[in-house]
Parts: structure tokens; C-alpha cells; sequence
């Protein structure tokens, strides 16, 4: 957070090629962000770019009430909304959120057993399977662990509401990371 | 299980952590920062003028240094104001002056390649604060 400051002071006070630093340690979480919510990588990059343009345009306006990387995800997350307004939302009804306490454990074991690209390649798989939302909480609580706060904070959502986004996101994860690796053990016998 | 109250959460962190954050292409700092400076409202400047707080007290710091030098030196060898030379009385504190100087010289005795180093150094800064930042910013 200090060395954000110090940079983006930087910034302000002319130094333009200061910029590079906050490029360099946050695009890989911004195009994450992205990717997850466009499911696309060339939409994802081209949305990561607008979302450092359109930060470094309004870099004067950000007063350091919250971090740094909450206020730039929160413009990528602005940003996809906007391209995915295009879409036809779809509506699904309400499912049963329960989520045993086995089905996590066989899970973890199953994943365990793998190679580490093995790994990261399924449950990346995983993510990219979720809707737009599900995909960016998961993303946002486990691997980049924000906290619920500063997910409502990049969301607009209430904090009851991301509680219960994440509470399905996770239900849903499990569901289709079992069925990734059936599918998978099916191909190999 | 030996824990009561299953952790759902921290298993599904460590799960989940084994996946990745990904990266866009290589070049895609070079294709923001391209984007940010073709804007004609954007002025760069290459060089920037660092906090002037820290140069104050470098300021004095030298200064101290200097003044601290010139008192080490005449306590060392004294304020001689009797020097007269042929034809006419020379101001008694230029030859000071020029005593000091040559003696100050000559009490610095740096290595050539201390000199090199130092010369290395200096070429390294200006390089770094002009060249590389113009070349980036292409």
C-alpha cells in the first residue's frame, strides 16, 4: 500500500513512467478479473487495458479511502458489467446450496492426486465453467483473498449478498469440479 | 475427521490456490503505456524533480562538511598572514588560499581507479535518468 502511494504520487506529479510499476503488479489479477467475467481472452485483455487507461485518467480522483487494487478492480468489474449488459442475463432458479462436508474432502483428495499443472489446469477449468459472478467471488475470496468487505466494495454488492453469492459460487464449484474430473476419468479408462 | 466443526472454507482455499492467477500477453505494459501516452493531453517528462526536503539537507550536509574541512585545516597548519612576495605584498589570505588548496589536494589522493569507479557510477546515473527512460517510453 505504501509503495502504491508512492508511486501514484509519482504519477501525479508528472512522472508517467511511474504508471509501469502499478501496470506491472496488478495486471495479472485485473485480466484474471476480466477473463473470469468475459470467458474470452481477447475480450479480457482488451477490458484489462481500458480498465489501467481509465484509471491512470482518473488517478487524481482516487483519495486512498480504500486500496489501491479495490478501487482498480472495482473499475474492471464496472467495465465487464458494461460489455456483459449486451448478453442476455440468464435467470436460474434457486437451487439447493447445501454443500456436504464429504463432497469437499473427496474432492481435495482427488485434486491431490494430481501433478501440479494437472491441477492448475482443472480447476482453472473449473472457474472458467461458473457464471460471470460466481467465477469473480471465488476468484476474488480464495485466490486473491480479499475480504467480504473489500468484495462489496469492488461489487456494489451488500454484504448479505456476497455471503450468499459465495455460499452458491462454492456449492457450484464442487458441482462442477466433479464432474470435470469424472469426465476426466472416463477419458483415461 | 478429528475436528468437530468441518473448515469448508480452508479447504476450499487451499483447493482453489492450487489454480492460478493468469497473465495477459507479454507486451502488454508496452501496449497500456503506448495507449496513455499517445493521449496529446499527457505531458512527459523524463527526468522529475525528486522531494526538494531531501536536497535541503543535502545542502547542508555539504556544507557542514566544507566548513568542518577548513576548520580541521587551520587548526592543522595555521592562519599564516606574513607572507609578502618580491615586488609587491600579495593579499596574505589568497596565498592562504592557494596553500590550501594545493595541501587539500593532495590529503584527497584518490586511486585512478577509485576515480574510474567513481566516474563509472556517475556515467550510470545519467544514463539511467535520461537515455533508458526516453528509450522506454517509445
Amino acid at each position: 500500500m505504501k509503495q502504491d502511494k508512492y508511486y501514484i504520487e509519482r504519477v501525479l506529479r508528472g512522472d508517467i513512467n511511474a504508471f509501469t510499476y502499478l501496470v506491472d503488479e496488478y495486471k495479472g489479477m485485473v485480466y484474471t478479473i476480466a477473463l473470469r467475467m468475459l470467458k474470452n481472452s481477447e475480450d479480457a485483455e482488451e477490458l484489462a487495458q481500458d480498465t489501467f487507461v481509465k484509471a491512470f485518467n482518473s488517478l487524481k480522483d482516487f483519495k486512498f479511502e480504500s486500496k489501491f487494487s479495490t478501487w482498480l478492480y472495482r473499475i474492471t468489474y464496472n467495465g465487464a458489467i458494461s460489455k456483459l449488459r449486451k448478453k442476455q442475463i440468464e435467470v436460474y432458479n434457486v437451487e439447493d446450496t447445501v454443500l456436504p462436508d464429504s463432497e469437499v474432502v473427496s474432492a481435495y483428495n482427488a485434486i491431490n492426486e494430481l501433478t501440479r499443472n494437472e491441477q492448475k489446469k482443472y480447476i482453472n477449468e473449473t472457474i472458467e465453467k461458473l457464471k460471470e459472478d460466481d467465477a469473480l467471488i471465488i476468484t476474488l475470496y480464495y485466490l486473491q483473498e480479499n475480504t467480504i468487505e473489500e468484495i462489496c466494495e469492488i461489487t456494489g454488492l451488500t454484504l448479505s449478498n456476497v455471503k450468499v453469492k459465495l455460499h452458491r459460487a462454492r456449492k457450484r464449484f464442487y458441482d462442477e469440479l466433479k464432474i470435470i474430473l469424472k469426465d476426466e476419468v472416463k477419458t483415461i479408462l | 475427521m478429528n475436528n468437530n466443526k468441518f473448515n469448508t472454507d480452508e479447504f476450499t482455499k487451499k483447493l482453489i490456490s492450487k489454480g492460478e492467477i493468469q497473465q495477459p500477453d507479454s507486451d502488454f505494459t508496452k501496449n497500456v503505456m503506448s495507449r496513455i501516452l499517445k493521449d496529446p493531453a499527457i505531458k512527459v517528462s523524463f527526468i522529475t524533480n525528486d522531494d526538494k526536503q531531501s536536497n535541503i539537507w543535502l545542502a547542508i550536509s555539504m556544507c557542514i562538511m566544507v566548513v568542518g574541512f577548513f576548520i580541521f585545516y587551520f587548526i592543522k597548519h595555521g592562519l599564516d598572514f606574513s607572507q609578502v612576495s618580491d615586488g609587491f605584498q600579495t593579499p596574505a589570505y589568497l596565498s592562504a588560499f592557494a596553500d590550501f588548496f594545493s595541501k587539500f589536494w593532495n590529503e584527497l589522493s584518490l586511486s585512478p581507479y577509485l576515480l574510474i569507479a567513481l566516474f563509472g557510477v556517475i556515467l550510470l546515473v545519467i544514463m539511467d535518468k535520461t537515455i533508458v527512460k526516453y528509450l522506454y517510453s517509445i
